[in-house]
């Protein structure tokens, strides 16, 4: 991590950025830059590298090579994929919630943390389920739960690893909904969904990525057929409706 | 009822005892963190891999407890090594580095060992090997924990719940880790005379299960499991003194029995 020649809006930058798993390069020479109030979506096809870069990005996993620079003193939230939870944990949701209070290692909450605590929820729209067990929560509850997590600990860019997976259409315009009020609160927002119309379509700046980044920019300019057949190497169609984006498969002829 | 209370006139009961109870209550709450982190292989790995530096020690002639304890830091550095080095997995690791150092501690004491080392006592506990050095260790190590675990009780449980996100919130995770490792290894070495190198992976799991199957909280599971430790301990004592048996098995059952009435009461109430 280095903070020389930063530019003032920058939060965090990929420069060159290349990651292994053993022999098999999974990501090649990425450059990237997150800047304050951006709201970014990384969509790729499966194995195309996208939970690696996030992962890169939020400095849990080493680059092969390549650097990734943040901003001095920034706060990251990560809010991992509801599959690679542990939903037996002994917690309830206010505890897992706590977890990320930087206040101090003690068992006990203080009356700020308390505050805090409340504030969050209520403001998430959780805060009746604080009490519960982390199990009992709906898909959307999770990702609101730990979305709370990261904002206890005052992060200023959310990575967020499919928050929509598995979700129905509700709650998956509900979590969009939340993101995007939250990108106006000024939290940055970087995550990657498999939901080119549902999601992505909707985001102001789309990473197209499949190992390298193909293309990186304005969601009009980035959803093209070109660019969607260079990523998923199957050919597609990008139409018009209501105003958005709607990608389609084009049949293969035979 | 005078029966009953005959074994607490005598000191080395005395000391077993406390060492039973409290390394109970000990091992119960550090296994928590064990088994919350599907560790159960590195609590009985570790415990089998100090007996090989148990035995060599005790050939040299130095403390048990120094030589054991740089053993197994030695044993938990080679696993780690070799973890790192793919395609071998950390429970092959754990499982050649362990089982290897328990062989090579067994061939020391057949093949070199004289008569002033008690190899079964210390395989299989035994209430006699305690002493009041012993009853301080297990005391003092008891202190660190509970000590460690209050100052650092929130990072311990982010780390154990999601280590990948409490690093990315800035959390020191490697260093959380060896602390835990640590707390781990010290609460086995002080554990050994009393349970056997054989038996302390059950001291470590039963507790925490038991509590788990009882409370979904954490706090409340952390307490039950200690407590739960501390009744198997208090109970295997009294009961291996009375049947002439030895200590670790009969604690060990005693977590047992606890065990299935805490299945029993989770299936009978859903």
């Amino acid at each position: 991590m280095t903070d020389t020649g930063w530019q003032p809006d920058l939060l965090l930058e990929a420069k060159q950025l290349c990651c292994s798993y053993g022999p098999d390069e999974v990501l090649t020479e990425v450059n990237l830059g997150i800047a304050v109030g951006d709201f970014v979506g990384i969509v790729g096809p499966s194995g195309s590298g996208k939970s690696t870069l996030l992962r890169a990005l939020s400095g849990s996993l080493a680059p092969s090579s390549g650097q990734v620079s943040r901003r001095r003193g920034l706060s990251l939230g990560f809010v991992p994929q509801v599959d690679h939870v542990n939903w037996d944990f002994p917690v309830t949701v206010a505890q897992c919630i706590l977890m990320a209070s930087p206040r101090s290692g003690r068992p006990w909450t203080t009356r700020v943390e308390r505050h805090r605590l409340a504030e969050v929820t209520e403001r998430l729209g959780i805060a009746e389920l604080t009490n519960r067990h982390i199990r009992a929560l709906s898909g959307g509850q999770q990702q609101r739960m730990f979305i709370a997590r990261a904002l206890m600990a005052n992060a200023k860019l959310l990575l967020l690893d499919e928050p929509t997976s598995g979700l129905d259409v509700r709650t998956r315009h509900d979590v969009l909904h939340l993101l995007q009020e939250l990108k106006q609160d000024g939290i940055s927002v970087v995550l990657t969904t498999h939901d080119l119309n549902g999601i992505a379509a909707h985001l102001p700046t789309l990473v197209c990525l499949n190992r390298r980044v193909v293309a990186w920019g304005p969601t009009q300019d980035v959803l093209t057929p070109q660019v969607l057949e260079e990523t998923y190497c199957s050919p597609m169609e990008v139409l018009q409706h209501a105003g958005f984006p709607v990608v389609v498969d084009r049949p293969i002829a035979r | 009822m005078s029966q009953l209370l005959d074994p607490y006139s005598f000191q080395f009961f005395q000391n077993g005892l406390v060492v039973a109870t409290v390394a109970g209550a000990l091992c119960g709450f550090i296994g928590c963190y064990v088994v919350l982190r599907s560790m159960s292989s590195i609590g009985h790995g570790l415990s089998h891999a100090i007996f090989g530096g148990f035995a060599a020690s005790s050939l040299i002639g130095i403390n048990v407890y120094i030589g054991a304890g740089a053993w197994g830091i030695m044993a938990a550095v080679t696993i780690a090594i070799i973890t790192r080095r793919r395609p071998v997995g950390s429970d092959a690791a754990i499982g050649v580095v362990t089982t290897a150092s328990f062989a090579l501690g067994l061939v020391l004491v057949q093949g070199w060992g004289s008569s002033n080392i008690n190899a079964e006592a210390v395989l299989f506990g035994n209430v006699l090997g305690v002493s009041r050095a012993d009853v301080a260790m297990v005391l003092g190590v008891t202190a660190l924990t509970l000590v460690s675990v209050f100052a650092f009780y929130r990072q311990l449980l982010f780390v154990t719940f999601d280590p990948e996100v409490a690093q990315v919130s800035g959390l020191p995770v490697a260093w959380l880790d060896a602390l835990l490792m640590v707390l781990l290894g010290a609460a086995i070495l002080v554990t050994m005379n009393i349970l056997g190198v054989t038996l302390i992976a059950a001291a470590l799991v039963i507790p925490a299960v038991v509590a788990r199957l009882l409370t979904a909280s954490f706090p409340t599971m952390l307490m039950m499991a200690g407590a739960v430790g501390a009744i198997m301990g208090f109970v295997g004592m009294n009961v291996s003194y009375h049947l002439d048996l030895a200590s670790g098995p009969v604690i060990v059952l005693a977590g047992a029995a606890m065990f299935v009435g805490a299945y029993g009461w989770g299936r009978l109430t859903g």
